[in-house]
């Protein structure tokens, strides 16, 4: 994004100097003035094509607001900016032998992490960042802040508005900084992988293993057009604990879990129902994808009862007919557009519609993102 | 009474409800002047008592058209006024919804209706082997309507969460009759997790009739440790010592010596040594290894920390007996006065030992009589003001111990209420937590569910900021 003079306040390493909170502020204060819109940079992984916005846009981009602010190892909470990586979080809590319990891909900000609620295989064992979520600080369009929450484990007092945001897609508001609650670290991990001839087959093993007494931190099903399917459990805590669950799942110690990343140029559909209807999911996605389930790349967390079911892009296709295709299928439970680009489908709920226009009643932020059917 | 002169608003209730649907003599009345926050009280207009979903949004349809305000209660356990009912208001009582509708043990979900006993659910989830766990002191008794309205915890959300961490969604009926469901019992459900916010709104958005609860495996193992100390301090450093050990402990709870005095005194005696300044009762719960090796740390750390002694369960019925004690504290203050202000604030752990120091030289100084009993891993205080609130000296000087005591636990780094809530208790402290732009959109935020502001008005937020509402005739 260098050299793009829509980009405000940036967040590209290279530029001069941070950016604080303030700056934030004041861009959204003159935006406000200007009526312009404000995208916030919710769409690390490829932004949607755009709703026509016919008004000028202002683009917010705020990885240099960065930094740990508080980490008090004692009170096992930490308030950092929202343009902190995860990865730059996590290391400043490794010396005190704690960490934030999500496992997202670590280059992401706390405000991307929080604005979509992006998780990792370990949200089996840890619950996602709405788990961990103590307070918030957030800019409204008009550049009022807020802060809900505070620095400590417990509280009710005060709307939560700071869990409102999280998967909110900076619709709502925009994050500045954030208080998490941290966990010790575990001592130890072991994981396991079992192969099996199908993905119904590895599945099953999986609920096998989430029936067991001992609650993997991650439980995973991986299966690829020519390969096994694979079930891969990871355990972690005490040394003793954790080798004696990986050894009552059975299957071979692995050094990690190892998931497949999503290929380039791949659609990819995201299903989320009960863990009964999983494999249900799966297959009706795969029959929108006009494939049998054996040759699309699917990559599911049994007990989270989320899946991702990929194949190649064919060429003209539009996915947001495909993924009509796969909603009109399912089961249970909701899907979603993950590659080449996110979906931002009209929700219609005139509830959250009153809910938007209370933080931004001119539509201003993120406009096209989380849209509302009778939003003009 | 002939129906000529019958109040209409309670006519109209009846035709929607039948006349078993709705109390309105002054003797049923009398039993909702007030919940666990017996300081306050107001008797209402009239009770409702539906059955279903479908009576509730009745219900409420009528009270809209009479432009009745509207107070939800569970079992009226609340500490924090929150069912208190208002002048001229309905309260709709949820007490006859209280059906499990299902429990799915491999989606390990329960959906039930609100008015169901929270205990009851988690003996239901037990023949499955699972767990509600968000358990107040009240459990036997509190519904799991009033915990979502109230977010409310209980001793081992030190490790396990608070109520919000295991709703997956509430069926609502809002002002209007209209019924909505946010959030539901699958993962990531599109659109803004409205759930958030109506879990611990204390009943002011909406009145929540269902729920997707989460369940969770019981452990595979749980000991129960209980270490009395020197000093209530010297407790306090233990439980900093443990927790920054890395220790996960299920619970980590501090009872003092009056508390001590009062439960072996009364019917939940538990045991606890009467000489002791205080005791920590730790619970870990887990694998064996993980459970072995923390309470081995946890031993350590108490005896560096001068634990007097250390007692373990020995099995289930001596848990029982040590968890007694702790939940029957509040039941056993009646033994020191016939009234009980049960009060609820939250500071960072670290600055614990500081905030008790501080509760007691006011209490001191004010004269009343204050126990301490609390959720230490949490940071979560409860002083409990014992009183007699027929004397009236007596009750000025608790409430003015009570507003230094929330006060001290702000300037901390704390904040008001852990698990209570605000209500009519701490409304006007809210202030001192929020600046004047956040309260404003916690107005908005009711607005958008309620636009009339007719759902539990004046509750949860500062009386400067409902003035239209106050003024609202009462009959």
């Amino acid at each position: 994004m260098q050299g793009d003079p829509a980009v405000d306040v940036r967040r590209d390493r290279g530029a001069a100097g941070a950016v604080t909170p303030e700056d934030v502020v004041a861009l959204l204060d003159e935006a406000r003035r200007l009526g312009a819109a404000v995208r916030t940079d919710v769409f690390p992984f490829g932004e949607p094509p755009l709703a026509k916005v016919d008004r000028p846009v202002r683009r917010i981009d705020v990885r240099t607001c960065a930094g740990v602010l508080d980490h008090s190892p004692a009170d096992l909470t930490v308030t950092a900016l929202a343009g902190t990586t995860l990865r730059e979080l996590q290391s400043a809590l490794a010396s005190a032998g704690q960490w934030l319990a999500v496992d997202p891909p670590e280059d992401l900000t706390l405000g991307q992490i929080v604005a979509r609620n992006e998780w990792g295989a370990r949200r089996t064992g840890y619950g996602t960042v709405r788990d961990h979520l103590l307070g918030l600080r957030f800019a409204l369009a008009d550049g009022r802040t807020l802060r809900t929450g505070g620095r400590i484990v417990k509280s009710a007092t005060g709307y939560d508005l700071h869990r409102l945001q999280v998967g909110a897609m900076e619709t709502l508001g925009v994050a500045l900084e954030a208080t998490f609650r941290l966990r010790p670290r575990p001592p130890a991990a072991a994981t396991v992988a079992i192969e099996r001839h199908s993905l119904a087959d590895a599945h099953a093993a999986a609920m096998s293993i989430r029936a067991l007494p001992d609650a993997p931190a991650a439980l995973a099903v991986f299966a690829a057009p020519g390969a096994p399917a694979r079930c891969v459990a990871r355990y972690e805590g005490h040394a003793a604990e954790v080798e004696r669950a990986a050894r009552s799942a059975g299957g071979s110690p692995v050094p990690d879990l190892l998931l497949p990343r999503d290929a380039d140029g791949a659609l990819v559909l995201r299903v989320a129902c009960r863990p009964s209807k999983l494999l249900a999911s799966i297959d009706a996605a795969a029959r929108a994808l006009g494939e049998p389930a054996s040759r699309l790349a699917i990559r599911a967390h049994p007990s989270i009862a989320i899946a991702d079911v990929a194949r190649p892009l064919r060429d003209g296709e539009d996915p947001l007919a495909t993924l009509r295709d796969a909603a009109g299928a399912i089961p249970a439970g909701s899907v979603r557009l993950r590659r080449p680009f996110e979906d931002a489908r009209p929700i219609r709920d005139p509830l959250a519609e009153r809910v938007k226009r209370l933080f931004d009643p001119e539509g201003r932020l993120n406009p096209g993102v989380l849209l509302f059917a009778s939003a003009s | 009474m002939r129906s000529a002169e019958r109040d209409p608003l309670v006519l109209d209730l009846e035709r929607a409800l039948g006349a078993n649907g709705v109390a309105a003599a002054p003797e049923h009345l009398l039993a909702y002047e007030c919940d666990g926050l017996a300081l306050l009280k107001e008797r209402p207009r009239v009770v409702v008592l539906p059955r279903s979903t479908d009576e509730v949004a009745a219900a409420m349809r009528v009270l809209r058209a009479h432009g009745v305000p509207v107070v939800p209660r569970g079992a009226g356990t609340g500490l924090s006024g929150g069912a208190t009912p208002v002048a001229g208001g309905a309260v709709v009582h949820l007490a006859r919804m209280k059906r499990i509708l299902s429990i799915d043990p491999v989606d390990r979900i329960a959906h039930v209706e609100l008015g169901l006993v929270n205990a009851d659910l988690s003996a239901e989830a037990a023949r499955h082997g699972l767990l509600y766990a968000p358990d107040p002191s009240s459990q036997t008794a509190c519904t799991l309507g009033g915990n979502v309205a109230e977010n409310s915890g209980g001793p081992h959300c030190f490790k396990h969460g608070a109520t919000t961490q295991h709703v997956l969604g509430v069926k609502v009926v809002l002002a209007g009759g209209e019924v909505v469901v946010l959030g539901g019992p699958d993962p990531d459900p599109p659109g803004y997790d409205l759930r958030a916010v109506f879990v611990g709104s204390e009943g002011t958005l909406g009145i929540a009739t269902e729920a997707w609860l989460r369940l969770v495996p019981r452990p595979a193992v749980v000991e129960t440790l209980l270490a009395p100390f020197p000093s209530l301090e010297a407790g306090c450093r233990a439980v900093g010592a443990i927790v920054a050990s890395g220790v996960q402990a299920a619970a980590l709870e501090m009872i003092d010596d009056r508390t001590i005095a009062a439960v072996e005194s009364s019917i939940f005696a538990a045991g606890y040594p009467r000489d002791a300044a205080a005791v920590l009762l730790v619970e870990l719960d887990g694998a064996p290894e993980a459970v072995a090796a923390d309470a081995a740390r946890v031993r350590e750390i108490c005896t560096a920390q001068g634990a007097l002694s250390l007692q373990e369960a020995r099995d289930d019925e001596e848990r029982k007996r040590l968890w007694r004690g702790r939940k029957g504290a509040f039941g056993a203050m009646g033994r020191v006065a016939p009234d009980l202000y049960v009060m609820d604030c939250v500071v960072p752990r670290s600055r614990l030992p500081e905030t008790i120091a501080a509760v007691t030289a006011i209490a001191d100084r004010k004269r009343v009589r204050c126990a301490n009993v609390f959720h230490a891993g949490d940071g979560n205080l409860h002083p409990n003001i014992s009183f007699d609130g027929r004397d009236r000296d007596e009750v000025r000087r608790v409430l003015e111990a009570g507003e230094e005591i929330v006060r001290h636990c702000v300037s901390v780094g704390g904040t008001l209420s852990g698990e209570h809530g605000i209500g009519i208790e701490k409304n006007d402290y809210l202030p001192l937590v929020f600046a004047p732009e956040t309260l404003e959109v916690f107005v908005g935020l009711r607005r958008a569910f309620d636009p009339e502001l007719h759902m539990n008005p004046c509750k949860a937020i500062p009386r400067s900021m409902c003035g239209e509402i106050a003024a609202r005739p009462a009959r």
